[in-house]
């Protein structure tokens, strides 16, 4: 008998990495005939909805909470689940970061199986502490990460974030962007929170960009994300800081990008076109979009820290930095070196761009048909 | 005879009200009970549950094995009497206690481990004793069971989750038992190839480690559980007994 299934984290139509994880997973736990429903932190207010997957299984949303992290309602959630399935062994399974499930009752729990990120190293206390409880299994998303957590003696599996078919290298869009047909365009697709730290190392990026563009007249840019956001930067003021070309500066509608009005076969095209994909930051659990423009033959520059090295193909760039210590998780992030990036961006021009079939083949490791019925097996086997 | 007052909350009759099903017994329980088998001739032991814990004021030597249920006045007067005080699980701090510990001649825990957690929270040096085995209470079967076992009671630290993640992890079924009388535990250890327990906070001594080596299983656990002294298995169990009477005097 299948065990029930609570998946907390975020609405499955949130643009967000977890949403997209959420979606693809509780896709095909339906699909295998779990009773799965989800508890949402993000993206679902109020009262409970119903998601409607493509094969027309009924998933109820459970709303976020009060709390910033729904740990006021989690546990709410997670008895009346189990009530809908009549008392039968109900598994709660967190995507998001460990730190914040603070919740005291989760140990009465059956069993928690969480997908954690683990962007620092080493592997921050907090995270640590709770992999270690006695109902929760871990499953790292990366192998960093699960190697992190096996020294420290933590029993954990490893089942890494996925990507649709949908993200391919496509061809007949260079007209997708207003740039010149031989344009050398250079993409970022990263969300703009965090602002101390900026975890997605927007000064660092932006000013070796800036560097580059300055030598190259004919690259340009397009960054796939919020220019203002109250829970980040001022992305626009960075750029005049810098003294960047704005001309040479693409960004997305804003509205649109606020209402998750680009769709995954948009953004599959916007990386078909691209010739490289920018993505160093200052730790990733995972990065996803790291392999969704791998998938569609653009090389990535990536740092060479956490989980983002196990993820590029030979012939994408790794960028070397520093650790820097982080005082609100109490671990090492990684300070990209300015210098290392603009190395990475020079050699990336000179490769000239173009599709890497050494990329689509990294990125093919991650597939979601192929990855995900790990979860099937698992999530039977912890009740 | 000497006569030695045993004062304690592990009582084999259920006493306890541990949560435990009829019929089946805690570690603990069977830690003091295996000892209290095991007392040498000229020594009659006499159980005190902790509310009688005055009692014990009469006898030649006490032996305390259970605080948890013994208040501050209890703790301090059994202090004065000097008595071998053996803890079997990791001990909340209190002053008194720290008073009994630091009176006790001697205090003794688990294991070293235990000894290491008991010294960082009370600053008072142990000996440790693993308590009293039968070593052929239990042997490997001809042919074992391809399958791996988790028993335990069935509380969050036991690490149940823990062990079917590491069953799913090596492809291997796991058995669990939970909540069942010793014999049958035994019986299943005696199958199994694999004894997988990991907790997730300090166990101090688990009795089911030995006994599974006994039932010749392989041993998969966590720097968290309490693990004998190294040497040949009978030497070392058999020293445990010795050692615990010499204290008791």
């Amino acid at each position: 008998m299948k065990p029930a299934i609570q998946w907390w984290s975020n609405y499955p139509y949130a643009p967000t990495g977890y949403g997209t994880q959420t979606r693809a997973v509780v896709d095909r736990l339906a699909a295998q005939g779990f009773p799965v429903s989800i508890s949402a932190n993000y993206g679902q207010q109020a009262v409970v909805a119903d998601y409607v997957t493509p094969d027309g299984h009924t998933v109820p949303v459970f709303p976020q909470g009060y709390d910033g992290y729904s740990q006021d309602i989690i546990f709410g959630h997670y008895v009346e689940w189990k009530r809908r399935n009549d008392g039968a062994p109900t598994v709660l399974v967190t995507l998001f970061d460990a730190w914040v499930l603070k919740n005291a009752r989760l140990e009465q729990c059956d069993a928690i199986v969480s997908w954690m990120p683990i962007d620092h190293m080493p592997i921050t206390a907090e995270v640590l502490k709770w992999a270690q409880r006695g109902n929760v299994a871990p499953v790292a998303m990366s192998k960093y990460g699960l190697g992190q957590l096996e020294k420290q003696g933590v029993e954990a599996t490893y089942i890494p974030h996925t990507i649709e078919p949908v993200f391919r290298k496509t061809t007949g869009h260079r007209d997708i962007l207003d740039v010149p047909d031989g344009a050398f365009l250079v993409m970022m697709n990263a969300a703009n929170k965090g602002v101390s730290p900026t975890r997605k190392a927007w000064s660092e990026n932006l000013m070796a960009l800036s560097v580059f563009m300055d030598k190259h007249d004919d690259v340009f840019v397009y960054i796939h994300t919020e220019t203002q956001c109250p829970a980040g930067i001022d992305l626009m003021a960075l750029v005049n800081g810098l003294g960047m070309d704005k001309k040479r500066i693409i960004w997305p509608n804003q509205y649109e990008y606020r209402i998750g009005g680009y769709s995954d076969s948009h953004l599959a095209k916007m990386y078909s076109r691209a010739d490289v994909f920018l993505a160093v930051s200052m730790g990733e659990g995972f990065g996803i979009p790291t392999v969704e423009a791998q998938a569609c033959g653009t090389r990535v520059i990536g740092s060479n820290w956490t989980a983002t090295p196990e993820l590029l193909a030979d012939d994408s760039f790794l960028v070397t930095g520093q650790p820097e210590w982080d005082p609100a998780q109490l671990s090492f992030w990684f300070r990209p070196h300015i210098a290392s990036i603009v190395e990475a961006l020079e050699q990336s021009y000179n490769a000239g761009g173009g599709t890497s079939r050494q990329a689509i083949e990294k990125a093919d490791e991650y597939r979601a048909d192929k990855v995900i019925p790990r979860w099937f097996d698992l999530l039977q086997a912890v009740t | 005879m000497k006569r030695v007052g045993w004062v304690t909350h592990h009582l084999m009759d259920g006493r306890t009200g541990d949560g435990l099903l009829p019929g089946t017994v805690g570690g603990a329980e069977m830690t003091d009970a295996a000892m209290i088998a095991a007392a040498p001739e000229g020594v009659e032991v006499t159980l005190i549950p902790s509310g009688d814990w005055r009692d014990a004021l009469e006898f030649d030597r006490i032996v305390v094995t259970g605080t948890d249920l013994l208040d501050a006045e209890a703790m301090l007067t059994l202090a004065e009497r000097e008595p071998v005080v053996w803890v079997h699980h990791q001990q909340e701090f209190h002053p008194a206690r720290q008073r009994l510990f630091e009176n006790a001649k001697p205090f003794v825990t688990m294991s070293a481990l235990h000894a290491k957690a008991e010294r960082k929270t009370f600053g008072v040096i142990s000996q440790w004793c693993h308590g009293a085995f039968d070593p052929d209470v239990v042997k490997p079967a001809e042919r074992k069971n391809r399958v791996a076992l988790w028993a335990a009671r069935d509380h969050p630290q036991k690490g149940r989750v823990n062990a079917r993640l590491w069953a799913f992890n090596n492809g291997m079924p796991l058995v669990e038992v939970t909540n069942q009388p010793h014999e049958t535990v035994l019986y299943e250890m005696s199958q199994a190839h694999t004894f997988v327990f990991l907790p997730a906070a300090l166990d101090a001594c688990p009795r089911t480690l030995i006994e599974a080596e006994l039932a010749g299983c392989e041993i998969v656990t966590n720097s968290l559980a309490g693990r004998r002294d190294e040497g040949p298995i009978r030497q070392i169990l058999s020293e445990q007994i010795r050692k615990f009477w010499v204290w008791v005097g």
